[in-house]
């Protein structure tokens, strides 16, 4: 629940503004489900990084790792859905999303950045094919899309174990302000 | 309280007025062209003619010129004196703010320029469509007045294209600019100071509509709204909101309004507007979703329209020295030189209306040559009037484009100036000065799309590396603002370090290993 303190008492009756202003400001009094990772009424609307968000590239590329397990165990139970009710495929999704930026918040030099902004996008494309399986909305094999998300995660290994530790020292991701 | 909201209200007209001289000179210098040199079939044409083009071509004309939502009134008049039919006049007054080629380059530095480029798409298809309907309704429209007799070439010529910018800019558009800037102010006291920081979000349904009430007496000049457009899209806020302060927000005013209306009537004026904001509202419910960008995590608030609210809290003990101050600390150099130069015009439009009872400048003007002058030099080449207009529209046109190198430099050059805000920010970062943060902060962000622009326009092209380098550099400046905002010392040192390692990666993106 969050309120802005937008304060309508104190708007003068202008004609003009009534007629538009209204229903648009009431979106600062509604209620609305922000998700947990939004601060409080009364705080300083910051910016908050949701929980799943890797700290640096090599722990992007450990959860993607382990979120590739969770993801073949299921699709070999023949259970699609519940990936997406224990939230693993949104995660992966999102973690997949941000690997470019992640990846460009360290010294990492272009040339492997662009190969992990390919891989990005083939895993976007990957785990998406997956979730519209998984909502049973899109058509295809959930098992090659999974191998296919498998092939990136690979990719991403070699070019992490290849890597100088140097470019991720000292690069602790900080999205969050103070509470 | 009312002294703040007051003096707030004069901050917010006094910035507009600013922010518009220079597009505003250069709508009197085109209007002036229009009359003086391009004569009313020659401006007819350039518009189409009453052909099926006018529409396209009227917008096409807008994306080149760089007027904006006031300087396009001079020239909207001037059109509806030549005959242009008025759907193509307000075509084109619709579009003329919205791009310039140099907003459209700042435009293409957004999360995704396709973003941009689908909006620009999206208003040719408003004023087409807008043009199409309002010339359909009301046929008839046009209103040619009887064409002033021309100007003999030389001097005399150019002083007439004077003439005409002094008679304007001190007769009906110096009303029509004053109600538009006015409006500005009159919102202001109606938005609570930062009122707007979370009504545009994504999540907010009626956030096109709001943006529609704030942007329709708002007035952002075309750079002012790209930046603000790349903001929002930073805070990943609705785009459809996004989409309305781009075309209500820079496209029109209280004071176009106000002129249309004059102009066409109230009916065709009231059919206009409603007109108007239904296509753009629904193109702009249309495009929310397909363009949001997904891969951004909404921080909840923007500071982007805070512009457009008081500028002042009720606590706000001395008002009227802290809008001096904050109008010295905005006005910029060129901005000083187009204030001085539409007072000067203004001035002298006064002083010709004093002495029009007994004498007018235009019957010099427009008096014929002393046939006794013998033939010219070869070298001193008489051109016709309309091949003039055309080459000071067209050098207009490559000024802005000469304008592009100017304000987009090259990134040593951009380095050369962040070196002095980094010292800057991060000194009143370390130090807890708030105020000279939040001013800074911006300034640097805006440095950092200039750079891109700058690199793209020398290189042709901007890898995906360099821009997400320099998207993370803004993410971080931008938690440094927050951070120190919030007053947490050791938060904001911090934020500093993570601020300085972001800079030096972009730097090197940019320019190489030092």
């Amino acid at each position: 629940m969050r309120t802005v303190s937008c304060r309508r008492g104190e708007y003068p009756t202008y004609l003009l503004m009534a007629a538009l202003l209204a229903p648009g400001l009431a979106g600062c009094h509604s209620d609305r489900s922000t998700g947990g990772n939004r601060k409080g009424a009364g705080e300083h609307a910051g910016h908050v990084a949701p929980a799943h968000k890797p700290k640096d590239f090599p722990e992007a590329v450990r959860r993607l790792r382990a979120l590739g397990r969770t993801i073949n165990e299921g699709i070999s139970r023949g259970r699609p859905g519940a990936l997406l009710e224990d939230r693993t495929l949104p995660i992966a999704l999102d973690v997949a999303t941000w690997l470019p930026e992640i990846a460009a918040d360290s010294e990492m030099p272009e040339k492997p950045w662009d190969v992990v902004n390919e891989q990005s996008k083939a895993l976007v494309a990957a785990y998406t094919r997956l979730l519209d399986r998984a909502n049973d909305t899109g058509p295809g094999d959930a098992n090659l899309a999974a191998q296919d998300a498998d092939r990136s995660v690979s990719v991403l290994d070699g070019l992490l174990a290849d890597a100088d530790a140097r470019w991720f020292e000292g690069n602790a991701q900080r999205d969050t302000l103070p509470r | 309280m009312m002294e703040a909201i007051f003096w707030g209200a004069l901050l917010r007209s006094a910035q507009a007025a600013v922010s518009s001289a220079p597009t505003i000179l250069v709508g009197l210098m085109v209007a002036g062209i229009f009359r003086r040199l391009l004569a009313q079939e020659n401006t007819r044409r350039l518009f189409g003619g009453g052909t099926w083009r006018e529409l396209p071509q009227a917008w096409l004309v807008g994306m080149l010129l760089p007027v904006c939502s006031l300087g396009v009134i001079p020239v909207a008049r001037e059109m509806r004196r030549a005959g242009v039919s008025a759907g193509a006049i307000l075509a084109f007054a619709l579009t003329g703010p919205l791009f310039n080629p140099l907003s459209m380059l700042y435009g293409l530095t957004l999360s995704k320029p396709s973003v941009i480029l689908a909006f620009a798409f999206s208003s040719m298809v408003i004023v087409t469509l807008v043009g199409a309907v309002l010339n359909w309704l009301f046929p008839g429209t046009t209103n040619e007045e009887p064409a002033p007799p021309p100007v003999a070439y030389g001097l005399r010529r150019m002083v007439a294209i004077a003439v005409v910018a002094a008679r304007e800019i001190s007769g009906p558009s110096l009303g029509y600019i004053a109600i538009g800037i006015l409006g500005v102010g009159l919102l202001s006291t109606a938005l609570p100071e930062g009122s707007l920081r979370s009504t545009m979000e994504h999540t907010n349904p009626y956030a096109p509509m709001a943006m529609a009430a704030v942007a329709i007496p708002a007035y952002a000049s075309p750079m002012t709204a790209m930046a603000q457009l790349g903001s929002m899209f930073q805070h990943a806020n609705s785009v459809g909101a996004a989409f309305v302060l781009l075309t209500l927000g820079a496209g029109v005013n209280l004071g176009l309004i106000a002129w249309v209306l004059v102009a066409y009537g109230v009916k065709r004026g009231i059919a206009w507007l409603g007109l108007l904001l239904a296509i753009v509202l629904a193109i702009a419910y249309a495009i929310e979703n397909p363009l949001y960008p997904q891969e951004i995590t909404p921080p909840g608030h923007t500071h982007a329209f805070d512009m457009y609210c008081r500028p002042f809290g009720p606590g706000e003990s001395h008002p009227a020295q802290r809008a001096a101050a904050r109008l010295r600390e905005d006005i910029l150099p060129f901005e000083r030189v187009s204030l001085i130069a539409l007072g000067t015009l203004a001035s002298v439009g006064l002083a010709l209306r004093a002495l029009d009872r007994r004498w007018r400048v235009e019957s010099w003007l427009e008096r014929s040559p002393d046939p006794s002058t013998g033939p010219a030099h070869w070298s001193n080449v008489s051109l016709p009037a309309p091949v003039l207009g055309l080459v000071a529209l067209l050098g207009l046109v490559a000024f802005s484009v000469v304008g592009c190198y100017v304000f987009y430099p090259a990134p040593a050059e951009v380095f050369e100036e962040m070196t002095i805000l980094k010292a800057e920010v991060l000194t009143a970062a370390t130090s807890g000065d708030r105020k000279h943060v939040e001013h800074f902060v911006p300034v640097w962000d805006n440095w950092t799309r200039r750079l891109q622009v700058g690199a793209f326009l020398r290189e042709g092209s901007i890898s995906p590396y360099r821009r997400m380098k320099a998207k993370v550099f803004r993410d971080r400046l931008e938690l440094l603002k927050h951070a120190v905002e919030e007053g947490d010392r050791e938060e904001s040192r911090e934020f500093v370090g993570l601020v300085s390692k972001a800079y030096g990666r972009m730097r090197q993106a940019y320019l190489g290993p030092r």
